[in-house]
């Protein structure tokens, strides 16, 4: 009998290799850079590469080495640069306190790992319920607080002085709807929505900030590789 | 609505949960000390109005201090939040390790789910404007 062949169907795509700060036995530092060489670079490839496992030990490490260079460089350009800071804010109320005295944010430093301990549940738990309502949630919650966790990537661009928290915050917001789109298998429009919708809600009057931002991010995410 | 047993797998989710509540407890001198350097809403300077946000630092601060009425009449939706935070972290590792039941939730949710989150918030923000927060 004459026929067709049987079409064979496509060999499996090769799986990436794991990043190399969640290889066992990986050397520290070197490990250290690569991973992060790869966020900053090459985002969505590092988070096609990023474990969607239960295991949170080395994605909790990261953020907490991350936020705390974040941290730390930020209260002291804070404390170096205070005097020109507090001479550029509007004398109006609600505003003069804004520069915390400079125990405040030694206090701060020290506190930085429990501090972003806190921050990484709390956001984590709210971007996940957005992504919930959103129906993008593709997988568990572990998902997105490693996400999360390698978002924070970015905060060592604090050490930026005066823009380098602007830098850090914007791109740490591009990392993270493009590792929720992945590690979720969801879209990068539900992904941005999750993230900015929190943003938004705490202050109605940056909606429309938010609502131009994330329109030219939802453009500029499509090009992203 | 199913259930299952919760698993190894949910444990480093418990204790971070954990961590986070306790972390949020140990810090309360921290967070007394530090509340009055954060900045006003723009939205209530501007216009006298409350955020839907508005009010959750003075509820949180009420909460650590026990006083769970006053943290309600000053934001609901975050008061339940904080509790939930506390009680969570307080439960869900005990929770883990006795492989107590978890609900499994249905994907997508169910637009009576997801209607109910944003009238929630919406009743929420009518109470802080309603109630000058």
């Amino acid at each position: 009998m004459t026929g067709q062949p049987p079409e064979t169907p496509p060999p499996p795509a090769e799986p990436r290799p794991v990043l190399p700060w969640e290889r066992p036995g990986a050397p520290f530092f070197e490990s250290l850079v690569e991973t992060a060489k790869r966020f900053l670079s090459r985002p969505v490839e590092a988070y096609e590469s990023m474990p969607v496992t239960p295991q949170l030990a080395r994605p909790i490490a990261w953020i907490v080495i991350f936020g705390w260079i974040g941290i730390i460089a930020s209260q002291i350009w804070s404390i170096l640069l205070r005097t020109t800071v507090m001479s550029l804010l509007p004398q109006r109320e609600g505003m003069s306190g804004f520069v915390a005295p400079i125990a405040v944010s030694v206090v701060f430093m020290v506190l930085a790992p429990i501090l972003v301990l806190i921050g990484l549940f709390v956001w984590s738990a709210i971007v996940h319920l957005f992504l919930l309502m959103l129906g993008g949630a593709g997988s568990g919650f572990t998902a997105t607080v490693r996400v999360i966790c390698y978002a924070h990537t970015t905060d060592v661009l604090q050490v930026v002085p005066f823009c380098g928290g602007l830098i850090a915050g914007v791109w740490g917001i591009v990392l993270s709807v493009l590792g929720l789109a992945v590690a979720h298998r969801t879209t990068r429009g539900k992904a941005l929505l999750a993230v900015l919708l929190p943003l938004a809600l705490c202050c109605v009057c940056v909606v429309a900030i938010v609502a131009i931002f994330g329109t030219a991010m939802f453009a500029a995410l499509s090009r992203v590789r | 609505m199913t259930w299952r047993r919760a698993g190894r797998e949910e444990r480093p989710v418990a204790l971070l949960w954990a961590a986070a509540a306790t972390g949020a407890l140990l810090l309360r001198p921290f967070w007394r000390v530090a509340a009055p350097f954060l900045p006003s809403c723009p939205m209530h300077v501007l216009t006298g109005l409350p955020c839907p946000t508005c009010g959750t630092t003075r509820a949180a601060l009420a909460l650590l201090d026990g006083r769970v009425l006053r943290a309600l009449a000053l934001n609901p939706l975050a008061t339940a939040a904080g509790i939930a935070l506390v009680v969570g972290g307080v439960a869900a590792p005990v929770w883990a390790a006795l492989r107590g039941p978890l609900p499994v939730l249905p994907r997508p949710l169910p637009v009576s789910w997801r209607v109910g989150a944003v009238v929630a918030l919406l009743l929420n923000w009518a109470w802080l404007v309603a109630h000058g927060v």
